[in-house]
């Protein structure tokens, strides 16, 4: 407390003191008060030193009241001093106060520094399915165009998986479909047709829907699997023909798997379309130039379409001459697997979150 | 189905497609019969030639060696040494020059055996891959040709080895392609060839057949033709090189002369044939009728079985003689003994024989022609074919007269096919000419008809094509020869409004990606799953009804599983989630979360008079009476592990937790604000089990607008060590329809209000009996319209409170509308809770 120590509370003495002394005692405070702005090694430290020469009962306070006491002729020269003084006492304060200040954000930021290369706590949605997301895509797609989803039971009775759908007891075209049953009268659907025949039953044409959904079939080998995914599309109309047909696959088809692709019908047979066609599009891979995926054909099947048999509109009380109706169906792992590359079908059922992940 | 292109020739020209064959196949393929794959036998036989043995002498430093100077056709003699011992000087040969590659990547190169150069090898049948030779020795031996076979021949000419082979897939509409004729007259009308039909040359001298078989179809529906011819006085012995060929490419074996004419005529006219010895029958008599049940019969491949009554059967007087169109009987055919044969040329409908073979399992080139349809106009043909080549390989008197029961001969009806329908089907203008023309082209009478509106023509398909009877069926065949690719593609307007998607579909496709954003992936798993891996699991699934989840206790069972862990549909979605979690645990994917939208299975019987349920399947349309099937759509997810990143092993706590508030905020996301949690404690309480794969100690039921829909709980210790899974593993399963009841739900906006809220917490000894959720009752009463929300924000066990409690804090914030709340209203509403909950549990506040 050296201020103390020069300002004593003695009034008397100060008031003895000559202008010359007040002066150079004013040039000591000035000197001090430099050294201590310019030691203050903080901006915490720096502001004390401020209260303790401005503050009410700095330094400077003092000084106003020795003012007080000086003669008028010392007092214009003692007071220009003190504000002098003070004003560049203020300015070598704002000029330490700032610099000590960006020393501090310097440090403080070096502190606070994270390592951002480690992570944040995980916070990830959960993926969909593979086959979900082609059946969402499928849909999505369709939806443009008016189709609307329809789902159907998985156990099914045998007149709407079969009989309904021109596929009579003891007939040949069942041997197309290897078929697990749960009684002498319900299967479990051996594709997703039958939603064709309870959608017809069930409401009124013209109709666009789709449906997709689970189905089975008993053979099983590396490339089949006896529980699987299908999605049917049916259209019915006054007037629907085999171009109507493809001209939908092929915008389907198009928006799919990309705008340069083709589609391609092969004659075919199922019992429930006449005429009856396989729709393979132009590799979407190789872009037709022949790869793993199609064989080196530069085409890869897709699924089966064509116009609705007279005999299934019939079945399901429709007159087929004031109604015709186009349908087509696919599986959807293989198109997960056209899509997405997938290699072996025991991933589609494993569900393994590494696999399951990657469609995040 | 194997098609040999140089048998194909025999009926129509195929020759330019002999170097060439893709050209053929593409077009079988884009006309619908496909071409699955093309084979060459010859080339496995390039540099195999024919050789004439010149010299034979001993190798000079090997006893068991000769060394053979050998003609092969190039001018000059190529010395061979050779192992074998059967062939001798001048003999024809089958000789492997240098640069041939044998079956088996066996490579013939120049080389020296014992010190002598040997440029060739002279071949085994085995070496050859060739399946003759009687005995496993004699295959061993050199082949040894007919002294008249051409030396220098390409050993692939010689045994007309030099051919093509295709391998059809044939659609079940076009049985008529099942035969070398059948795809000859397709071949003939796609490319507008004329087609060759066999016209069978022999003499018929012996007595009538019915003189020496009596034979009666007593069944003319499920047989409506039957024709057969006797041949007496055969020589059954082994098939001519030409014959055994022809059958060998197709990949049939040859067994003798009669028999492999019977598979010669199937794969040439498509018509199965069946060769008695008329000894062996009883009468001898033959009749076409129903069989007996429990009737006794062995095929000849020596099955025996037991007939279960009602099968189409030919029978001699005493018993049956083969099941018709399948397989015939050990009883009655062709041994080498026999010299007069019944040859049975008929027709059986495809169902009767179907069935027939498939209830049995019996599988023949003979039903699977049969069951998909042959030609009955072809009986006749077929017969005389046969009997034309039987007496010209094995001699003998053929019948002067053959039986034939036709008695309805099968009528084909003309369609009318209007051309205009014909082109609005296909979209693209169709000329009625061009129609006609390929009808005609198909061999089809076509007969142009008087309309008013339109060109049209009646059409008469030919008998073989059983598969056109409707207008449509002749608009297809029309579109298959014209190409499908000049099938243009035109846009269906949308005329009409587009209705929306199914209400289920929607309802999981919110759920989805409600759970999905809890970061639960989506898991995919079979609709049926093992019986036992099942109720291992599940144990008591007759307790879930009481917790949400409405099903049988039983699973329904699959008749035909593909094996035992495929037999039942499923009750739960969690054993299969359950196996997934194993398989990712045991690849190391040590912490993870699940779920699964699918459906689950039950039967009901139908009660009488009870309409059906919502969801299930009735057999037929409109009859009732069967067993019925319902389907419930269920959530189920599953949570094993934490992640253990920087973070979060920081905090952990139990993850049954983290699976139920994945699951309230999916409730709070379908605006469900009315649900608690009811502990096993408190169910087990009012009467009802725990399942069984729970810990007893940490599951709840959740309780949505008074009614149960589901529940959460971790695994019971004793499965988890079952398959020793070191991981804390929480499950949970809902029911979709009780959660979608009313979605979606109208939000309704609460008014903000201006005042401040205040918090308040207060703490209570509870005990461990009483779950913490149950104090939020007397809460909400006591605090009324001011409580804002209130949760546990803390719990504590231990230091001084009373054994069997703990203290749990409760944290209410309280706000009203009107006014700020001054202190007085707080300890009201605060000495009012701690009122309340002492009177209802006799808990102290802390």
């Amino acid at each position: 407390m050296r201020l103390r120590a020069i300002f004593q509370p003695d009034q008397r003495e100060f008031v003895t003191m000559a202008l010359t002394e007040h002066l150079a005692r004013l040039k000591e405070i000035e000197a001090q008060a430099q050294a201590d702005f310019t030691n203050a090694p903080g901006t915490k430290e720096l502001y004390d030193q401020k209260v303790r020469y401005f503050g009410k009962q700095g330094s400077f306070s003092e000084l106003m009241r020795v003012m007080g006491k000086l003669g008028p002729e010392d007092k214009p020269t003692f007071g220009k001093e003190v504000n002098e003084t003070k004003q560049r006492l203020e300015a070598l304060y704002n000029q330490q106060e700032s610099q000590l200040k960006s020393q501090e954000m310097a440090t403080r930021l070096a502190q606070e520094a994270l390592d951002l290369s480690l992570p944040g706590p995980e916070r990830s949605q959960g993926s969909r399915h593979p086959i979900s997301l082609v059946i969402n895509e499928v849909i999505s797609i369709l939806s443009r165009i008016g189709y609307s989803v329809r789902l159907g039971p998985q156990i099914e009775g045998d007149w709407f998986n079969f009989e309904a759908l021109n596929i009579p007891p003891d007939h040949p075209s069942r041997d197309l479909q290897d078929t697990f049953y749960v009684d002498d009268h319900h299967v479990l659907r051996t594709h997703t047709s039958p939603v064709q025949i309870h959608t017809l039953l069930n409401e009124i044409p013209p109709l666009r829907v789709l449906a997709p959904g689970s189905v089975f079939r008993c053979d099983s080998d590396v490339s089949h699997s006896p529980n699987f995914h299908q999605i049917e599309g049916m259209l019915v109309d006054r007037k629907v023909s085999m171009a109507d047909l493809k001209g939908t696959l092929s915008y389907f088809v198009k928006e799919l798997f990309g705008s340069s692709l083709k589609v391609r019908f092969r004659p075919s047979f199922f019992p429930f379309t006449e005429p009856s066609a396989e729709f393979d599009c132009s590799c979407p891979i190789c872009q037709g130039k022949g790869c793993r995926m199609c064989k080196h054909s530069g085409w890869v099947e897709i699924g089966g379409c064509g116009l609705i048999n007279p005999k299934v509109l019939m079945q399901a009380g429709l007159d087929p001459l004031e109604w015709q109706g186009l349908a087509f169906g696919f599986g959807i792992e293989r198109m997960a697997i056209i899509k997405y590359g997938v290699q072996d079908i025991r991933l589609f059922n494993e569900n393994d979150l590494r696999f399951l992940r990657q469609f995040e | 189905m194997k098609i040999s292109l140089k048998w194909l020739q025999d009926y129509v020209d195929v020759a330019d497609f002999l170097a060439q064959p893709e050209p053929l196949a593409e077009k079988l393929t884009a006309a619908g019969i496909e071409v699955e794959g093309i084979e060459r036998p010859g080339q496995a036989f390039a540099s195999v030639v024919v050789g004439h043995i010149k010299v034979k002498d001993r190798h000079p430093d090997a006893d068991k060696l000769t060394l053979c100077q050998v003609d092969v056709g190039s001018g000059g003699l190529q010395q061979i040494v050779c192992g074998a011992s059967n062939h001798q000087q001048g003999d024809k040969v089958v000789v492997a020059l240098p640069g041939a590659v044998l079956p088996g990547d066996f490579k013939i190169k120049v080389s020296k055996i014992r010190g002598v150069e040997s440029r060739g090898m002279l071949c085994s049948a085995s070496e050859l891959g060739l399946s003759e030779g009687e005995t496993a020795e004699a295959a061993k031996g050199i082949v040894i040709l007919p002294p008249q076979a051409p030396v220098g021949e390409s050993f692939a000419r010689y045994r007309e080895l030099d051919d093509v082979i295709f391998e059809l897939s044939v659609t079940p509409n076009r049985a008529d392609c099942l035969s070398h004729l059948g795809l000859a007259r397709e071949i003939g009308s796609l490319s507008e060839r004329p087609v060759r039909v066999p016209e069978p040359q022999f003499s018929a001298t012996g007595a009538p057949t019915q003189d020496l078989v009596a034979v009666e179809v007593l069944n003319a529906q499920l047989c409506p033709r039957y024709a057969g011819r006797v041949i007496r006085g055969v020589k059954v012995g082994p098939s001519p090189d030409w014959l055994k060929g022809r059958l060998e490419l197709l990949g049939l074996n040859s067994i003798n002369n009669v028999v492999d004419v019977t598979n010669f005529v199937m794969m040439e006219l498509g018509q199965p044939l069946h060769a008695f010895d008329v000894a062996r029958l009883a009468g001898p008599k033959i009749l076409v009728g129903e069989a007996k049940k429990g009737e006794k019969f062995t095929t000849l491949d020596k099955t025996e079985i037991v007939l279960k009554g009602g099968e189409l059967v030919i029978r001699d007087e005493e018993r049956p003689v083969a099941l018709a169109g399948v397989v015939g009987g050990l009883n009655s055919g062709v041994t080498d003994q026999s010299q007069d044969l019944f040859i049975e040329s008929a027709h059986f409908i495809p169902e009767s024989v179907r069935r027939t073979s498939r209830q049995y399992g019996i599988e023949t080139d003979s039903a699977y022609r049969f069951s998909r349809g042959t030609d009955p106009e072809m009986v006749e043909l077929a017969l005389n074919r046969a009997c034309e080549l039987i007496q010209k390989l094995a001699g003998g008197e053929v019948a002067e007269v053959y039986v034939d029961h036709y008695p309805s001969p099968l009528i084909r009806e003309a369609v009318a096919v209007h051309v205009d329908l014909v082109s609005q089907k296909l979209g693209y203008p169709v000329e009625a000419q061009e129609f006609a023309q390929m009808m005609t082209r198909l061999g089809c009478r076509v007969e142009p008809l008087v309309t008013s509106q339109s060109e049209a023509f009646a059409l008469v398909a030919p008998v073989y094509r059983w598969d056109l009877f409707q207008p449509v069926d002749f608009i297809e065949e029309f579109a298959r020869l014209k190409g499908y690719d000049q099938i243009p593609e035109s846009f269906p307007p949308l005329e009409h409004k587009p209705s929306p998607h199914a209400r289920e579909y929607l309802m999981q496709e919110t759920l989805s990606e409600l759970v999905r954003a809890q970061g639960y992936s989506q898991a995919v798993n079979y609709g049926f799953i093992g019986s036992e891996w099942s109720a291992d699991f599940l144990q008591n699934p007759e307790v879930l009804p009481a917790w949400g989840l409405e099903g049988a206790a039983e699973p329904v069972k699959v008749l035909n599983p593909l094996n035992v862990e495929l037999d039942v549909m499923r009750l739960s979605l969690l054993p299969g989630l359950y196996k997934n979690i194993l398989h990712n645990f045991r690849h190391s994917v040590e912490w993870g979360r699940l779920f699964e939208l699918g459906s689950v299975f039950q039967a009901k019987v139908p009660e009488p008079g009870k309409p059906a349920p919502a969801g299930s399947t009735e057999a037929s349309g409109p009859s009732v009476g069967h067993w019925e099937y319902v389907e419930r759509s269920r959530l189920s997810m599953v949570a094993w592990g934490q992640s253990e990143t920087l973070w979060h092993k920081k905090v952990s706590w139990p993850v049954v937790y983290d699976l139920k508030a994945a699951i309230e905020s999916l409730l709070l996301r379908l605006r469900l604000g009315g649900f608690h949690w009811r502990t096993a404690e408190e169910m087990k309480a009012q009467g009802q089990g725990v399942p069984g794969f729970l810990h007893p100690g940490k599951s709840a039921a959740l309780i949505l607008e008074g009614r149960p829909v589901g529940f959460v709980g971790s695994l019971h210790p004793l499965l988890l060590e079952r398959e020793k899974l070191r991981a804390d593993v929480s499950v949970a399963e809902l029911d979709v329809e009780s959660l979608m009841r009313g979605q979606p739900r109208a939000l309704k906006l609460k008014s903000l209000s201006p005042y401040p809220a205040v918090e308040r917490d207060l703490t209570f000894v509870v005990p461990h009996s009483v779950p913490a959720n149950r104090l939020f009752a007397e809460i909400k009463k006591a605090s009324g319209p001011l409580l804002q929300s209130v949760q546990v924000v803390d719990q504590f066990t231990g230091g001084d409170l009373p054994a069997g409690t703990r203290a749990l804090s409760y944290r209410m914030k309280l706000q009203d509308s009107q006014a700020t709340l001054s202190e007085e209203t707080l300890q009201k509403v605060q000495s009012q809770i701690i009122e309340l909950v002492k009177k209802k549990h006799s808990i102290s506040v802390r």
